[in-house]
């Protein structure tokens, strides 16, 4: 073989590992939108909303079912998709926590510094409490059914996530529906 | 034509693989005529044959790549692009006209007829368990017979399925390889090979590469290495066969010292390797496939592992790799299908085991290799899986060779439970039973 050949040769296995290293950092830097990152690369959301369906409107009702009811059919109301990790998979009548801390992630689209969470508790079981945290900050306490509405501190800021909590101690719950209502609605 | 057939060996053989192959396709239209009848149903043979991911192929032929739906995030990077393209450029020859289950039925159907020649060529080349076709003399161990020779071992006048002796007419596949074609065409799971799957095209690569590798063309093995890893994952597996491929041609050429693979040999082959740039080029070729759709998918979507990122979408239960999914399985602890696709496993494991002890040492590894992949997350498809992964079907022949020759009547038994059982699951399939998604 040449010597002209043989570079040629080595040049081309140089390409190609060079190409597969290329290839290889690309894939440890993925260029996605928070959606896609948290479903599918960090797995932090538990259902897939959609590309920029985090975004929220402050004052809209969601229900925290899947969008299938068990007949398959599809539901005819807005469905909370923004969960994140801590809650039962069948979730055909509102959604159970299965761990002690279940959360919902939320980019408002205005800023609200008066806005509150208010969500329904549609079943109740266990001794203990539920904490209700936006990011490290406890807002409120819950141990039964019913309607509750907590402060958020002025977390709502437009653009920015947050995260909300419900840090459980020795019981169970089901949430039937949540909404971050503007402190003008609250009045 | 009739000259042709007596003296030329690749024409009788593509002419008895054809016989297998529309005897199989009948058997397959006749079931689904009597599902039909028997069921009430409607669904017309294309529709019927193409269940649960052909539809998605379907979709994607018509459509390309697209992004996950606000209420599904299944999105279709999971597929590979390498048989989708092929199904494409089908349609394209037929100027758009013929369906698109066809034209992907035209492709699995075209690539599994040509992979079962060269898996009987294959097995001239490397022989089988039962000696008698071995290439270069009989009782040796199957996966040793090809280190040194490169000649097909088979006889034209041997490669015929249905031959009178004596005034009666038989039926023979034990003494001319094309056990291993009756097995493609006729064995457990084979339908996928008639539906709109990547499994034939990927089985059919995955001979090619073994078939080139033993013929020392490690070209050409690369090259069909590459177009596996773009139909699927498991694909960049095969650089492990061209590797150990080398190795022993290094040792036939004086290279590297003789004998089993030890870390001194291992050196000398690495830089035995080093010294020659095309024999890397070969190597390297083989996993193009698998990067060349990652870059895709980078600038389609942004994520260059979308193709593995996006299972989350199937499966959200864990489990810990191999072991750990295995345990869950066999012990009944996910759903009944899943424990019999666990023992499937544990019996296929047997099966690559055997091959071995048998010598058959780049098949096995690449079979247990094929089979641990998919085990890392779940056993879900396994079943298909295996049959797609090629080499259990030399374990089997060599199974079944091993076992004409101690009980006749057995082995043919035994051929004849794998096909009621394909009949049985070709039933299942029409009725789009998920135990087969």
């Amino acid at each position: 073989m040449s010597k002209m050949k043989k570079l040629f040769l080595y040049s081309i296995c140089a390409v190609l590992i060079i190409f597969y290293l290329y290839v290889l950092y690309l894939g440890q830097h993925p260029r996605v939108g928070l959606e896609y990152r948290m479903y599918y690369i960090t797995h932090e959301l538990s259902d897939w909303p959609g590309y920029g369906r985090l975004a929220y409107n402050l004052d809209t009702e969601q229900i925290c079912t899947g969008l299938m009811r068990p007949d398959n059919s599809y539901v005819d109301y807005t469905v909370c998709q923004t969960k994140g990790q801590g809650w039962e998979r069948n979730q055909y009548t509102g959604s159970v926590n299965n761990n002690t801390t279940s959360t919902i992630y939320y980019i408002p689209t205005t800023t609200d510094e008066k806005a509150v969470f208010a969500f329904n508790i549609k079943e109740y079981s266990g001794s203990g409490e539920v904490d209700v945290m936006i990011g490290d900050q406890k807002i409120g306490t819950f141990n039964g059914t019913g309607d509750f509405a907590f402060d958020t501190a002025g977390a709502v800021k437009e653009g920015e996530m947050i995260k909300i909590s419900f840090v459980a101690r020795n019981c169970s719950f089901k949430l039937w529906s949540v909404c971050l209502k503007s402190g003008k609605q609250v009045k | 034509m009739g000259r042709r057939y007596k003296e030329n060996k690749n024409f009788r053989l593509a002419a008895n693989i054809l016989l297998l192959f529309l005897i199989s396709r009948l058997i397959m239209v006749l079931v689904w005529g009597i599902f039909d009848l028997a069921l009430h149903r409607t669904d017309t043979f294309s529709f019927a044959m193409n269940e649960w991911d052909a539809k998605r192929y379907w979709f994607m032929v018509e459509n390309g790549y697209t992004f996950p739906w606000d209420f599904n995030p299944q999105a279709n990077w999971a597929f590979f692009p390498g048989y989708m393209l092929a199904c494409m450029g089908v349609k394209a020859l037929t100027f758009f006209k013929l369906d698109t289950y066809w034209c992907g039925m035209l492709v699995s159907n075209t690539c599994i007829v040509l992979a079962a020649f060269w898996a009987v060529k294959y097995l001239g080349l490397t022989g089988a368990a039962s000696g008698t076709q071995a290439g270069t003399g009989s009782g040796a161990a199957p996966g040793t017979q090809a280190a040194g020779g490169r000649a097909d071992s088979l006889r034209v006048e041997d490669i015929s399925l249905i031959h009178k002796e004596g005034g009666r007419w038989h039926v023979d596949f034990w003494h001319n390889n094309l056990l291993i074609a009756f097995l493609m065409m006729f064995a457990p799971y084979t339908f996928y090979f008639a539906s709109m799957y990547t499994e034939s095209m990927f089985v059919f690569m995955i001979v090619l590469t073994l078939y080139f590798s033993k013929k020392r063309n490690f070209t050409a093995a690369g090259i069909a290495a590459m177009v596996a890893s773009s139909t699927r994952i498991v694909g960049c597996l095969l650089v492990f066969p061209i590797i150990f491929e080398l190795f022993l041609f290094l040792q036939e050429e004086g290279a590297v010292e003789s004998g089993r693979f030890t870390l001194r040999r291992g050196a000398t082959f690495v830089i035995e390797m080093l010294k020659r740039p095309g024999k890397m080029i070969n190597v390297l070729m083989a996993p193009m496939g698998t990067f060349a759709y990652m870059e895709f998918l980078y600038f389609f979507c942004g994520d260059a592992w979308a193709f593995k990122n996006v299972q989350i979408a199937w499966r959200e239960d864990h489990y810990f790799p191999v072991i750990g999914v295995m345990f869950k399985a066999v012990t009944n602890q996910i759903e009944d299908r899943y424990t019999y696709m666990g023992w499937f496993c544990v019996a296929m494991f047997v099966v690559y085991f055997y091959m071995w002890k048998k010598r058959r040492i780049t098949e096995s590894f690449f079979g247990i290799l094929s089979l641990l992949v998919p085990l890392t997350s779940h056993v879900m498809s396994t079943c298909r899986f295996t049959v797609g992964s090629f080499v259990i079907f030399l374990g089997f022949t060599d199974l079944f060779l091993e076992g004409y020759k101690k009980h006749k009547k057995l082995a043919f038994c035994g051929l004849f439970v794998l096909f009621a059982l394909e009949i049985f699951l070709l039933f299942n399939w029409y009725n789009s039973d998920a135990w087969l998604m």
